[in-house]
């Protein structure tokens, strides 16, 4: 028994230095190689800003199984004439199969909202740079217009009225009456009875230099009407796939803000900031959840977990609560966009809040959701 | 990479003591039992550094690799776990012209792992033909592990950055994918609630073994030996929460039957053919459920996963030599593993089907042993007590979805 003792002891002694200190793996050394950010956006504060919010979008995303079994087609025309302005726009798809899984249709609808969204900063960018060049046109040729039409002053005869010499006589008033548009100018041609053959042919080519300068600030306009009427009909295309499948899940997916651009309801939806930018001083959305619109205000506790702060990396950064039909937890990031509106350096600078929300539901289902709000900038 | 872990989980404990996955044998076939009353008492130290594979394809694979990984618009995408976000980044990827093929880093990462298993097994000779032991498994292991990533194509990140912050996103959003893409698998890890990777020292219990040989034949050329096992859910599982865990058991009962036949060509030369089937029996178990058949990485945990592990067949072949105490043999098993199956109602069923992936094994494997035993000593009455010592090395021939890397064991018995 004692030498047994002693084996038994032997085994358990080798088998514990087998285990002495244990296994040990070898040490590691992994290097990154990480391409670093060159700029980060920084918001601008030394512009004035107008207090009035310009433009917001407060929407919802559908999530988990709200898209079971759901179909939805785009309008194709409006859909390829919004799209065709994306570089990648005849990639998205023009209908959304019911038999296409919920997961990959909120992938789609994403994608397309986004795209959306994207369009309309676009168009807004386009739409500042054809503003600015009308004026920048009208300031150009409205005084080269005035210029023509100042040599074709319609003195009246005074024994008709309805007869106009170039330059003044005997036979007519002393005054003359200059036209004010180039459609004037044509339309008086015909008073004018006793031009020369030289004054017919001068009067026809200020006719045609005056119609070829109104001819550019009218292009410029039909381009302001392109823009305006290609961002409507991108926000409606949003608007309409929004309400559609929302109200396909049981849910308010789009509420109606109040704001410069859409004035609707009796609020006006302001923001703002102190002297220095570092604080928010009035914060307040009119908003129609669906039964008209609601002032949400710090003052009035809709809107509540009021934060402004920055990131460490210096993004500013609003974070709040609208306490709604349902609740909107946001994270807004705070930046300047400079719009370079010309080649000669004019630019345009606005405001833009832009971020996620988390939206809880009276059902309390929780889905995620975009919030944008834009406000001017006054120089 | 769970998948990875599971090879290596499945390497510790499923050696001839352990069941679950397949493994390398830790011990040459035999038909012998102990004779009546004579007990026996052996240390087993298996020790290996898993970093080799045989992938579903049968090539091998650096078990790391799945750490060096290339990142491409389309697994960005893939890894998005919301539809929103999904649809989010697909929108940047159009807006900046890249597609899903479109490279944007890699990551890079490595692992090196020690493991030495300590399987103490005591055996005993309940009548001449019957014998029964216990084998106690104890797993230490060491886990050291590091990640990073490389930036490949600069271009189209800062393109990336600017449709994030300028476009249709945030600045906040041109942050945060700074901060994932900065270290994208402990991003990932953190995103979706996993433990961090760090480097690990651990011992934990494994599956309790009880074993039963049954001599149903002996006669002067050759023996028959039925055999069976019990592996009991004593063992610690694998940490769902952990990307790379060895767990200490695969935490479910598997019950082992089979015969082993030696054939004595001389005094000295056994040679031994022997088979066995392994039931693994369904059981139910925490498991993260995958929503992608690229990764393996899911935030969703179904703690009540319904299990079944597929049963395992082995065919073995060996020849031993033993001259007075010197003792060498050599071995070559081939083994086989059914597909597992997994469903829960959780998640979508489809999603439980993914984590069948790569479940089907097989292995082929050599085995060589070289040891030394008193026993004609202790006959003899020239030494005080019958033992042995000896060293095997066994190395995997060909397998899928198995570990390759070599293992040698150690063991020290002793009869009394």
């Amino acid at each position: 028994m004692k030498k047994q003792i002693i084996m038994l002891s032997a085994t358990l002694a080798l088998g514990s230095l087998m285990s002495c200190g244990g296994p040990k793996a070898d040490k590691i050394d992994v290097a990154s190689d990480i391409h670093h950010a060159k700029e980060v956006s920084q918001f601008q504060v030394n512009k004035t800003f107008d207090g009035k919010i310009g433009d917001a979008t407060i929407l919802t995303f559908p999530q988990g199984e709200d898209l079971v079994g759901y179909s939805y087609a785009y309008p194709e025309v409006q859909w390829k004439t919004v799209m065709s302005r994306l570089s990648y726009g005849d990639q998205l798809p023009l209908t959304y199969e019911a038999d296409a899984s919920s997961g990959s249709k909120i992938a789609q609808i994403s994608t397309a909202i986004l795209s959306l969204g994207k369009l309309k900063d676009n168009s807004l960018r386009k739409l500042k740079q054809v503003q600015f060049g009308i004026k920048a046109t009208e300031a150009q040729v409205l005084p080269m217009i005035d210029a023509v039409l100042s040599q074709f002053p319609c003195f009246k005869v005074k024994e008709n009225k309805r007869k106009c010499k170039l330059e003044a006589d005997e036979t007519t008033v002393a005054k003359g009456k200059l036209p004010k548009k180039c459609s004037e100018l044509k339309r008086n041609l015909k008073k004018f009875d006793e031009l020369s053959v030289e004054q017919e042919s001068f009067y026809q080519e200020g006719i045609t230099q005056c119609g070829a300068l109104q001819d550019k600030i009218s292009a410029v306009k039909d381009l302001e009407e392109k823009v305006l009427t290609i961002r409507q009909m991108g926000r409606d295309l949003g608007v309409a796939l929004v309400e559609n499948y929302s109200a396909y899940a049981g849910f308010k997916g789009l509420v109606v803000v109040n704001s410069k651009e859409k004035e609707e309801g009796d609020f006006t939806s302001t923001l703002k900031f102190n002297d220095t930018k570092t604080k928010i001083d009035v914060f307040s959305l009119g908003i129609n959840f669906g039964s008209g619109y609601q002032e949400y205000s710090i003052e009035n506790g809709g809107i509540t977990n009021l934060v402004y702060d920055q990131t460490a990396r210096g993004t500013s950064r609003l974070m709040f609560t609208i306490n709604g039909d349902y609740r909107i937890d946001a994270v807004l990031s705070v930046s300047s966009e400079v719009i370079v509106l010309h080649k000669s350096g004019a630019s345009y600078t606005n405001i833009r809040l832009k971020g996620t929300t988390t939206n809880t539901f009276p059902d309390g289902k929780v889905r995620k959701g975009v919030m944008a709000l834009q406000v001017d900038t006054l120089d | 990479m769970n998948k990875k872990l599971a090879a290596i989980t499945a390497l510790l404990m499923s050696t001839s003591t352990f069941a679950a996955g397949l493994g390398q044998p830790i011990a040459l076939p035999s038909a012998k039992v102990l004779p009546k009353g004579v007990r026996n008492f052996t240390y087993k130290g298996v020790i290996t550094n898993p970093d080799q594979r045989f992938n579903g394809n049968g090539d091998k694979d650096v078990l790391a690799d799945k750490l060096i990984k290339r990142i491409t618009f389309g697994d960005m995408i893939a890894g998005q776990y919301d539809p929103v976000d999904k649809g989010s980044l697909e929108q940047k990827m159009l807006a900046i012209g890249a597609n899903e093929n479109t490279e944007m880093g890699e990551t890079v990462g490595q692992v090196n792992m020690s493991v030495q298993a300590n399987v103490p097994i005591f055996a005993l000779g309940l009548t001449k033909k019957h014998t029964v032991a216990v084998a106690i498994p104890v797993t230490r292991y060491s886990t050291n592990v590091a990640t990073g990533v490389r930036h490949t194509n600069p271009g189209m990140i800062d393109a990336l950055r600017q449709e994030l912050s300028a476009e249709t996103g945030s600045p906040l959003k041109s942050e945060e994918f700074d901060e994932k893409f900065g270290d994208p698998i402990n991003a990932k890890l953190a995103e979706y609630n996993y433990e961090r990777l760090e480097n690990e020292n651990d011992t934990k219990l494994g599956d309790i073994k009880l074993v039963s040989k049954y001599k149903a034949f002996e006669g002067q050329k050759s023996a028959f030996t039925l055999v069976s096992a019990v592996t009991l859910p004593t063992g610690k599982e694998a940490n769902p929460d952990k990307v790379i865990d060895i767990g200490g058991g695969d935490g479910q009962t598997d019950l082992e039957l089979g015969f082993a036949n030696d054939f004595y060509a001389n005094k000295y030369f056994t040679f031994t053919a022997a088979a066995s089937h392994t039931l693994q029996f369904s059981d139910t178990v925490g498991k993260r459920v995958p929503f992608t058949h690229t990764s393996s990485l899911s935030p969703d945990v179904d703690r009540s996963t319904y299990r079944d592990l597929g049963d395992i067949s082995k065919a073995e072949l060996s020849a031993a030599w033993n001259y007075y105490g010197i003792n060498l043999g050599a071995g070559y098993a081939i083994q086989y593993k059914q597909g597992d199956e997994y469903s829960g109602d959780q998640f979508e069923s489809s999603r439980y089907e993914l984590l069948e992936k790569d479940s089907v094994q097989n292995m082929q494997t050599l085995q060589i042993t070289a040891g030394y035993d008193t026993i004609s000593l202790f006959k003899a009455g020239k030494f005080f007590a019958p033992m042995k010592v000896s060293v095997g090395h066994s190395r995997v021939l060909a397998g899928k979805n198995v570990v390759s890397s070599p293992l040698t064991t150690i063991d020290f018995s002793m009869f009394f």
